[in-house]
């Protein structure tokens, strides 16, 4: 069906029929339909009408205006999902906690995910329900999801919807040819770390391959692909985010990149993308002297070095 | 010469993330190949085919023609790793924007801060074997040595008169496209896509002299054919002596 052909009333009309239909079988929205009165319900019962309606009340309200809105563009994506669900009918939840997400690192990460527990908690776990229910996570950034895991990590058990939003996450995540350890990690490291850090961990690891910026402490996050031995994914991180940085006119960071990298910490694959990414842009990085050195020790070091390995990299 | 196989005896399937492809096209006697980068980067992953078919065509399949004969690059395996890495967002930068077919260089044809390929008055557009040069001179593994590479000879200019007439013929080229490739016909050297398969299967005195590229194209093109090759190919003595000095 094409939604956007549907006027407003025909939309709700629409809507109302699926809630009808939904509402007495074992959907997992069923629940939700069985016991909230139809004024308090959320706007929207199916995940496809809740992007229209929030298209449609743009074109309302601006029908002149660009339609730049729409949750694809990606620096608005994050802020957009935010704005598009309300806590009940109170206000809308501060958007200044996704001030910092078109850059995210793990301390933005975790300022989002106290901001909106914070918020969340004034209107009670149904909310949070409700979220998982209705919000339509597969128009945001998977990190986003992610953070959101990681928000309601210690009310997991009393949120009924979050254990098929968690099984979808990792779906998502293998369909973008994720190692699948990348979930797991949350579920292995649980003695170590706290399930909550390791669900940031794993978000930033994700935005880095996400965002359309240079994320900080890309490098770590690659180095940490490479441990998984999620090659494809490490490589991707390296070059696309080396790719941001010259895009940006960022050398100087990319220098401090070069110079900060952890070589005794990383694999060989990272060091080489490093190398590669790095070797037409040698003359304005004074570090990358020096770091070829040292890659060139410790792989000697290792055994790793075999003939013609560095070659066209110096 | 051992680098080099046809599916019948070993499957793609086999690569080490990284195959230079190559297959006959048309009659033996129209003496024309086509050249393409198989790529995968995780070992266990699916293999994708990467190949510049013709004016704006570079196209990423999943699967390879069993028509095609690979050649397993004489690189390190952690260096093909990058290099299948670089022909992903190679892939991912071009698959839209698209590459023009025309005689131009291949150093320096992508953009480092986009990966887009780089339009501009030296770089009008690739061949097929351009292309693999381009994607592999990203990499920083460099194939052939393009200074005293021949210049083009009348067999060759006949093919570039021949891409000419068919651009001409191809809805959509835009008239300064055809013009540049117009320049270009007599004046650009020709990669020879076989010279680019013998290149990537040696390791010894890379970048490749034009005089070993010839060699080993000659002894890619009778592989293809299912004959033997003349004789093993050998160095001169002095590019030995170079080699065993670690000179350039």
């Amino acid at each position: 069906m094409n939604s956007l052909t549907l006027d407003t009333r025909a939309l709700f009309q629409q809507t109302r029929q699926n809630e009808d239909e939904i509402r007495d079988t074992h959907d997992q929205k069923s629940w939700y339909l069985r016991t909230a009165p139809r004024g308090s319900r959320l706007h929207a019962t199916v995940n496809w009408p809740q992007r229209v309606i929030g298209e449609l009340s743009d074109r309302e309200s601006n029908p002149e205006g660009p339609r730049t809105k729409v949750v694809a563009k990606s620096r608005g994506r994050a802020r957009g999902w935010l704005s598009a669900f309300r806590f009940g009918s109170r206000d809308a939840v501060d958007i200044s906690v996704f001030s910092k997400l078109p850059n995210p690192d793990i301390e933005a990460f975790d300022h989002f995910v106290v901001s909106v527990v914070q918020e969340a908690s004034k209107s009670g776990i149904e909310e949070w329900n409700k979220i998982f229910a209705y919000t339509d996570f597969d128009a945001l950034p998977v990190y986003i999801s992610i953070l959101t895991l990681a928000a309601t990590e210690d009310k997991s058990n009393q949120l009924p919807a979050r254990r098929v939003f968690v099984e979808r996450c990792r779906k998502t995540l293998r369909s973008m040819g994720m190692a699948d350890e990348l979930f797991d990690l949350v579920q292995k490291d649980t003695k170590s770390a706290p399930r909550r850090e390791q669900f940031l961990k794993t978000a930033h690891m994700v935005a880095c391959l996400e965002e359309q910026t240079a994320t900080k402490g890309y490098v770590k996050a690659a180095i940490a692909f490479e441990k998984l031995g999620d090659i494809r994914s490490a490589l991707a991180c390296v070059y696309r985010n080396m790719r941001y940085r010259l895009r940006d006119g960022q050398a100087k960071e990319l220098d401090e990149d070069v110079r900060t990298f952890d070589i005794d910490d990383a694999g060989i694959d990272t060091m080489l993308a490093v190398l590669t990414a790095t070797a037409p842009l040698k003359s304005s990085l004074p570090s990358r002297k020096a770091f070829y050195r040292g890659v060139r020790r410790t792989l000697k070091k290792r055994g790793q070095l075999e003939y013609g390995l560095l070659d066209g990299l110096k | 010469m051992d680098r080099i196989h046809r599916q019948a005896d070993k499957s793609a399937d086999e690569l080490r993330h990284v195959a230079v492809v190559i297959r006959e096209v048309g009659d033996p006697s129209d003496d024309q190949r086509h050249l393409g980068i198989t790529y995968r980067v995780n070992e266990s992953g699916p293999i994708q085919f990467l190949h510049l078919g013709w004016h704006c065509q570079l196209a990423q399949q999943d699967h390879l023609s069993s028509k095609y004969s690979w050649v397993d690059p004489q690189v390190p395996e952690a260096r093909l790793r990058q290099l299948a890495a670089i022909c992903e967002d190679i892939a991912h930068a071009n698959i839209v924007e698209q590459i023009p077919y025309s005689f131009g260089s291949p150093v320096n044809a992508f953009d480092e801060r986009t990966k887009r390929f780089l339009l501009g008055p030296t770089t009008t557009g690739l061949t097929c074997a351009s292309f693999v040069l381009a994607v592999f001179e990203r990499a920083q593994l460099r194939l052939a040595r393009y200074m005293g590479w021949a210049a083009p000879d009348s067999n060759d200019i006949r093919w570039q008169q021949s891409v000419l007439d068919a651009l001409r013929r191809t809805p959509g080229v835009s008239a300064e496209h055809i013009n540049a490739v117009e320049r270009e016909v007599g004046n650009s050297v020709r990669y020879r896509p076989e010279q680019v398969a013998g290149a990537a299967a040696i390791r010894k005195r890379r970048p490749v002299k034009y005089q070993y590229a010839k060699s080993l194209g000659n002894d890619v093109v009778r592989l293809l054919r299912g004959e033997q090759p003349v004789a093993e190919f050998q160095l001169s003595r002095w590019d030995r002596l170079l080699d065993r000095l670690g000179l350039a």
